[in-house]
C-alpha cells in the first residue's frame, strides 16, 4: 500500500463533507489509502461506506480523540 | 497535511490564551502574524522567543510561520525565523520581485523565508518565486476563484515549493462557505499529497466576535452527522456587533 495523503474535513462546509470524502475515496487505486481527520468519531460516515462500498474499503482508527480523529481509509486491492 | 490556526483569528489574545484555543480546537499549528496580541516581535528578546517556542511545543503546536509585510527590518526577521525555527512569511506591499530579492537576501542572514502568494496571477507567481528557488506560501481566498483549481496548478508548477496555505474562512465561518469549493481543494490537496500547513483565519474582521466565541468552545462542525454549533443567523448577528474593518 502506498502512504496515505491527509484529508483534514474539519474545514469543509457540512454539506460538502460526504461527497469530498467519498470523491477522494473513488480517486484512490486498489491498494491506496487516505488519513481521514475529523473532530468527531465519524462512525456514521462508516456505516455509509459499509452500504455503499461493501467489501471495497479497510478501515483503521489511527487517533481517537479527545480533540481529533484520524482514520485510515483504504481502498482494498482486487484479490 | 497539519491544520493551523492564525493569530489574526484572536488578534488581541496574549500567546498564553491562543495556543490554550488553538489546543483545545485541535490544531496543530500556529501562525503568528505581526502586530497581533502574542507578544512575538521582530527586535524581542531571544529568550521569549524560545519560550514561546517551547509554550507551543508544549501545548502540542508548532508555530509555523511568521507573517509579515513590514520592511526595514530583515535581519532582526531574519533572527526571528532561526530562533523560532520557522519560516517569515513574507507578503506585500512590495512587489512580487522585490520581495523574493529581500528574502534572498534575509535567507543569506540564515533566516527560513517564504513569499506570500495571493490572487488571481497566484501560478504564474508562484512558478517565478519557485523557479528563483523561494519556498512559497499562498493566500487560499475562495472569493479569487475556485482555490482547487488553483491549488492542483500552483502545485503542479512549483513542484514541492509551496509549503504553507492560508485559507480565509473556516471555523466559525464554515457554514457560510457551501458551494465555495473548499471541499473540492482539500480534496485535490489529499490526492497531491500536499505534505506542508493549512492554517485558518478570518476573511474578515466582521467576524471577530464569532471566532473568539468559537474558540472559547470545544467541538464544532461534524461530518454531516452533526450540525455547526454557531447557527448562520447567529454568526451575522455576532458580525455586525463586530463592525467592520
Amino acid at each position: 500500500m502506498t502512504a496515505a495523503h491527509t484529508l483534514d474535513v474539519r474545514v469543509i462546509p457540512p454539506r460538502e463533507k460526504h461527497p469530498t470524502i467519498f470523491d477522494t475515496f473513488n480517486a484512490l487505486a486498489p491498494g491506496e489509502s487516505f488519513v481521514l481527520v475529523n473532530d468527531h468519531d465519524p462512525r456514521p460516515l462508516r456505516y455509509q461506506f459499509e452500504f455503499e462500498h461493501a467489501g471495497e474499503f479497510g478501515w483503521e482508527y489511527l487517533e481517537q480523540g479527545p480533540s481529533v480523529w484520524r482514520v485510515e481509509i483504504s481502498r482494498k486491492a482486487k484479490s | 497535511m497539519k491544520l493551523g490556526l492564525s493569530s489574526a483569528a484572536a488578534p488581541d489574545a496574549p500567546l498564553g490564551e491562543l495556543l490554550e484555543a488553538a489546543a483545545r480546537r485541535g490544531f496543530g499549528a500556529l501562525e503568528l502574524r505581526e502586530g497581533d496580541a502574542h507578544g512575538i516581535t521582530p527586535d524581542a528578546d531571544v529568550g521569549a522567543i524560545g519560550e514561546a517556542v517551547r509554550r507551543a511545543t508544549a501545548a502540542g503546536l508548532t508555530i509555523t510561520g511568521y507573517r509579515t509585510g513590514g520592511a526595514g527590518h530583515d535581519l532582526a526577521l531574519a533572527r526571528l525565523s532561526y530562533t523560532l525555527g520557522a519560516p517569515i512569511l513574507l507578503e506585500g506591499p512590495e512587489d512580487l520581485a522585490a520581495r523574493i530579492a529581500r528574502a534572498r537576501q534575509m535567507r543569506n542572514a540564515g533566516a527560513a523565508v517564504a513569499i506570500v502568494l495571493r490572487g488571481e496571477s497566484v501560478v504564474q507567481d508562484g512558478a517565478l518565486a519557485a523557479a528563483l528557488s523561494s519556498p512559497l506560501a499562498w493566500d487560499a481566498d475562495p472569493r479569487v476563484g475556485p482555490p482547487g483549481r488553483f491549488a492542483e496548478a500552483l502545485l503542479r508548477r512549483t513542484a514541492g515549493a509551496l509549503r504553507h496555505i492560508c485559507l480565509p474562512g473556516g471555523g466559525p465561518e464554515t457554514t457560510l462557505q457551501d458551494g465555495m469549493g473548499v471541499g473540492d481543494l482539500m480534496r485535490r490537496l489529499a490526492l497531491a499529497g500536499y505534505e506542508g500547513t493549512l492554517v485558518l483565519a478570518p476573511s474578515t474582521t466582521r467576524y471577530r466576535l464569532a471566532w473568539r466565541s468559537w474558540l472559547g468552545h470545544r467541538g464544532g462542525g461534524g461530518c454531516g452527522s452533526k450540525v455547526a454549533e454557531t447557527p448562520v443567523r447567529q454568526l451575522t448577528t455576532l458580525a455586525m456587533e463586530g463592525g467592520e474593518r
